[in-house]
């Protein structure tokens, strides 16, 4: 039923809010149609303050009328449900901004939880586990988004169209985002990406693509620079610099690996300073390049390995018949290590663990007879008690 | 064991977590002035003890409640509680060794191929579930047999579940749903 004004007859009447009162308002004349209720409980202050917060988050990432309607009426539905009626009000305020997550993602729209975390200035672990604990107890599927997906969002923190800066220093968005993906999809390819922070993997995949489009003229500018070239948020040049600097050592390098089989380069070295001018042949070139590395690479480690053993068998010398037993020299992989006949390695392999204390298996039903002896070997004697007791105490008066 | 008949995975125990309960109340300080292997917490009320064979670590509560970890069978787990029972009643309690229950067991297991977590993540929603930005593995639960399984994308997956055999079962019905989303080399 349509409302309109009893003072001027406009139909263009709209909701507002007056401290705690909500009312019908005519657009035209100011007149107050209905009031609609008054919120007289704490849960309804608090609840109507969070459909404020909801619509407020979504009018700064621009989300359209639908997706902001969707998002609150699903954080209507969360805000009702047993587990998060009782919480703290700042659970209450993630759960907002994870409903628009959600919305979010449903529409195709990635955004990521480290954006939904800043605008609610928390972390987006703790927008993690809200949003978790909301689509398992609401019952709702999500879909899952690739890193990918969320580099075009991270792309657009950083002003470096043309007209933003100077020429020499621009890149049209596409090209940029294109020759990042590119960079990206080449990373998680080589296990740079898997079990990594998104940002600082972000922040060096999109350095590399600038400089790499412009090599001649974008070489000497830093990481910083960079970032304040592009204007990109503070957040992301302070924070996580160390491990941005990681993260391009180690892109540098697969590439440099990958440059250096390219055919037409004749005897040219191939280091991290110099091979941005080869980005665009290893991209486009990229499958045969890695196929043709590590195929190199295992080439290479066969013939080490038989080198080495007919140098043993010189020396009568034996391998150590369990190879996890070899010696890890300056951080390297043993030679008979399986990951050395892979050039490409997850993180988890490349580092050298701590030997665990194998124990013999002990051949145990649970209903052994258990002797006093083992167990007085837990157990101190009464002088073994007052000299511990004495000692404590003296410790405690030092 | 075996999940098909052509291949064999090794399913390595790393940890099995077991409870009991001793029906008495039980003095820490005591246990922490008597135990020679023992960590005394009063800010949070218990006492950490710690076996040198089963290697175990067990958490003991004043009420007689007492929680067992570093196990790597049932049986050692077993064997772990009833020596510390035991060393409890040498101490001087009044123990009854009682309601004893493996609670949780967690497995590691390498698939001899890599996964491809999104495509796994696809095929199996809304039973998996994969947030890169939180967590590098895609979590599998299977309800039935009350089960988590972590998929690495390296082919490394961890399984917790309440028992041994539920362990078993969960690694053979999951490997025909990794084998279809393996990553062949290029």
């Amino acid at each position: 039923m349509e409302i309109r004004c009893a003072q001027c007859g406009s139909s263009r009447v709209l909701e507002d809010e007056l401290y705690s009162e909500r009312q019908k308002v005519c657009e035209d004349c100011g007149a107050v149609v209905c009031e609609v209720h008054l919120t007289t409980t704490l849960t309804e202050e608090t609840q109507s303050r969070g459909f404020s917060r909801v619509r407020e988050l979504c009018a700064i990432l621009r989300l359209s009328g639908s997706m902001e309607s969707q998002a609150v009426s699903l954080y209507e539905r969360a805000y009702n449900h047993p587990n998060f009626l009782h919480v703290t009000i700042n659970k209450k305020r993630t759960l907002g901004g994870s409903c628009i997550l959600y919305v979010c993602r449903q529409n195709n729209w990635p955004i990521s939880m480290e954006t939904i975390g800043n605008l609610l200035s928390g972390d987006s672990c703790t927008v993690g586990e809200v949003y978790q604990e909301m689509i398992k107890s609401l019952n709702i599927e999500t879909n899952t988004v690739a890193v990918t997906d969320l580099l075009e969002s991270f792309c657009s923190d950083f002003k470096l169209a043309p007209g933003q800066v100077d020429e020499v220093l621009s890149e049209a968005p596409q090209t940029l985002f294109d020759r990042s993906s590119a960079l990206l999809e080449l990373a998680a390819e080589t296990w740079i990406l898997t079990g990594r922070q998104l940002t600082p993997m972000f922040s060096a995949v999109l350095y590399t693509a600038w400089q790499s489009l412009n090599p001649m003229a974008r070489m000497k500018y830093s990481f910083v620079k960079f970032c304040q070239i592009a204007k990109a948020p503070h957040r992301l040049c302070s924070k996580s610099k160390k491990t941005v600097h990681k993260r391009l050592t180690e892109l540098l390098e697969v590439l440099c690996k990958l440059g250096r089989e390219l055919p037409w380069l004749r005897g040219e070295l191939v280091m991290p300073l110099n091979v941005h001018k080869l980005v665009d042949c290893i991209l486009k070139n990229q499958k045969v390049l890695l196929f043709t590395a590590m195929k190199n690479y295992e080439q290479k480690i066969q013939e080490e390995l038989e080198e080495r053993q007919s140098d043993e068998d010189a020396c009568d010398e034996k391998h150590p018949e369990n190879p996890s037993e070899e010696e890890w020299k300056d951080g390297e992989l043993p030679l008979h290590h399986w990951g050395k006949k892979h050039l490409f390695l997850p993180p988890c392999v490349k580092c050298q663990k701590r030997k665990r204390v194998e124990e013999l298996p002990i051949e145990v039903n649970g209903d052994e007879e258990i002797s006093d002896g083992e167990i007085e070997s837990y157990l101190r004697t009464d002088d073994e008690v007052g000299v511990f007791v004495k000692a404590k105490k003296e410790l405690k008066l030092l | 064991m075996e999940p098909s008949n052509d291949v064999a995975l090794d399913i390595i125990i790393t940890n099995v977590v077991s409870v009991f309960r001793t029906r008495c109340h039980l003095n820490l300080r005591t246990i922490g002035l008597e135990g020679t292997n023992v960590i005394y917490k009063p800010e949070v009320g218990k006492v950490l003890m710690k076996l040198r064979k089963p290697r175990i670590t067990a958490s003991i509560w004043s009420s007689g409640k007492i929680i067992c970890t570093g196990a790597t069978s049932e049986e050692e787990a077993k064997l772990g509680a009833r020596r510390l029972a035991r060393c409890l009643q040498k101490i001087g309690f009044k123990v009854r060794f009682s309601d004893f229950k493996v609670v949780n067991v967690l497995a590691v297991c390498s698939m001899p191929f890599q996964i491809r977590l999104i495509e796994f993540t696809k095929n199996n929603r809304p039973i998996a579930s994969y947030e890169p930005e939180l967590h590098p593995a895609a979590t599998y639960r299977i309800k039935t047999l009350r089960s988590t399984v972590q998929v690495f994308s390296t082919g490394n997956i961890t399984v917790t579940g309440p028992n041994v055999q539920s362990v078993a079962s969960a690694v053979e019905q999951i490997y025909p749903l990794l084998s279809e989303c393996q990553k062949t080399p290029s």
